[in-house]
């Protein structure tokens, strides 16, 4: 939100308690009176207060400053030129003309309600990547922030923010964590099955493996891959509903259930090599269910709802036993 | 109401917003009044209402409802 003022409103503040409550990270602008106070709503507990910095990475002229910002952002200084481009460093944006509502522009801002978008922005980014809990959004964009040139107490909260390392850290770490939990859930599968699998076997699975937990998210470091496939290959079952339905449909119970290896089971149960593909594939599916189950905040998405709870136990059972089935059979042909 | 002195300052943040450098040390966005009071660096006397319950995009300090000036 890009909009303030210097009083706190009961109502204000009760609707960002709302919105909190129900999933939304609220963040806004600090405030532009350069002073050491935080405008409301962004002084409110619930919301992400962001200052603004200039260039060369220091807090404009401008910015509320302080202990009480969280994050840092560029907001733009048009006093300097200190990129050299030969304009003014604002923050370059299409909008309604200054003075003429009836038109649009694209002009240079400057002010903490242009540092505040880039934070929102991030974050979006982010959540399409299926981190949505609020809370665990936060953590990444802080924990990924730069480090100022000054001290941070000054006015930069976690420091400044770096939508790239942000990004490259949910993708990173959270796939090598869901493909470790993955692996476990395979290495349990073939530990129940007491019988070591072929390495044929062992890489079709590892294959399905991964196609139903982490995707194949390494794969974009390495080559690109064409953008109509790369979100279906870079991400795992469990991120598919974010490109059919939106982040806001994310943890869709249709996608977080044995439905999908059900039907690959039923199709394709018959030949070895694909039956071992999706033996892995729900081995992959399973270990995301009973992760959000167990780890949420490895998936960074909650399932709070009692009914939702037990929904992910009996198809994260269901897609385990599914698996081990699918191994089994090989003993028996 | 209240009864602040200062300095008629325009500042190009936020796309633009208009501010009162009070002689009390308080830096006021200045809301309503006509035309020729929004002159930079005009010296005048403002005749208003500190407003409690209102925000906007400039957020560089407490909106001052005009009512008169001179």
């Amino acid at each position: 939100m890009s909009l303030g003022g210097p009083f706190p409103s009961k109502v204000l503040a009760d609707a960002c308690n709302y919105a909190h409550r129900k999933g939304v990270l609220i963040i806004c602008a600090a405030g532009n009176s350069s002073s050491s106070w935080v405008s409301y709503p962004a002084a409110y507990p619930v919301c992400v207060a962001v200052s603004a910095v200039r260039y060369d990475k220091t807090l404009a002229f401008y910015s509320n400053r302080g202990r009480r910002i969280d994050i840092a952002a560029p907001g733009g200084d048009m006093n300097v030129d200190q990129n050299g481009d030969g304009y003014k460093d604002g923050v370059l944006q299409n909008t309604i003309a200054i003075r003429d509502p009836s038109r649009e522009d694209y002009s240079l801002f400057q002010g903490t309600s242009m540092a505040s978008p880039h934070v929102a922005g991030s974050a979006a980014l982010v959540m399409s990547l299926g981190v949505t809990n609020p809370w665990e959004v936060k953590k990444v964009l802080f924990s990924t922030a730069q480090t100022p040139p000054e001290e941070r107490s000054k006015g930069y909260g976690a420091g400044i923010l770096n939508a790239n390392s942000a990004v490259q850290r949910v993708v990173l770490w959270r796939g090598v964590k869901k493909v470790l939990i993955a692996l476990f859930f395979l290495v349990a599968l073939f530990l129940l099955r007491k019988k070591l699998p072929r390495l044929i076997t062992s890489l079709c699975c590892g294959t399905g493996l991964l196609a139903g937990s982490s995707g194949f998210f390494f794969l974009p470091f390495f080559t690109e891959i064409p953008a109509p496939v790369a979100p279906f290959l870079t991400r795992g079952l469990g991120d598919w509903d974010i490109f059919w339905l939106g982040a806001q449909a994310h943890g869709h119970p249709l996608f977080y259930s044995a439905f999908a290896p059900l039907i690959l089971a039923a199709l394709f149960h018959k030949w070895r090599i694909p039956r071992a593909i999706v033996a892995g594939f729900s081995a992959g599916v399973a270990s995301v269910i009973v992760s959000c189950l167990f780890a949420p905040s490895v998936m960074g998405h909650s399932f709070p709802l009692p009914i939702e709870k037990l929904w992910l136990l009996v198809n994260g059972i269901a897609c385990f036993g599914l698996g081990l089935s699918l191994v089994s059979k090989e003993d028996k042909t | 109401m209240n009864r602040i002195k200062g300095k008629v300052r325009y500042q190009d943040i936020e796309g633009g917003i208009w501010l009162l450098e009070g002689e009390d040390g308080v830096q006021y966005q200045l809301h309503g009044g006509d035309r020729s009071l929004y002159q930079d660096g005009r010296k005048v006397t403002v005749q208003g209402q500190v407003a409690q319950d209102m925000m906007g995009i400039g957020m560089a300090g407490p909106l001052l409802e005009v009512k008169s000036y001179e």
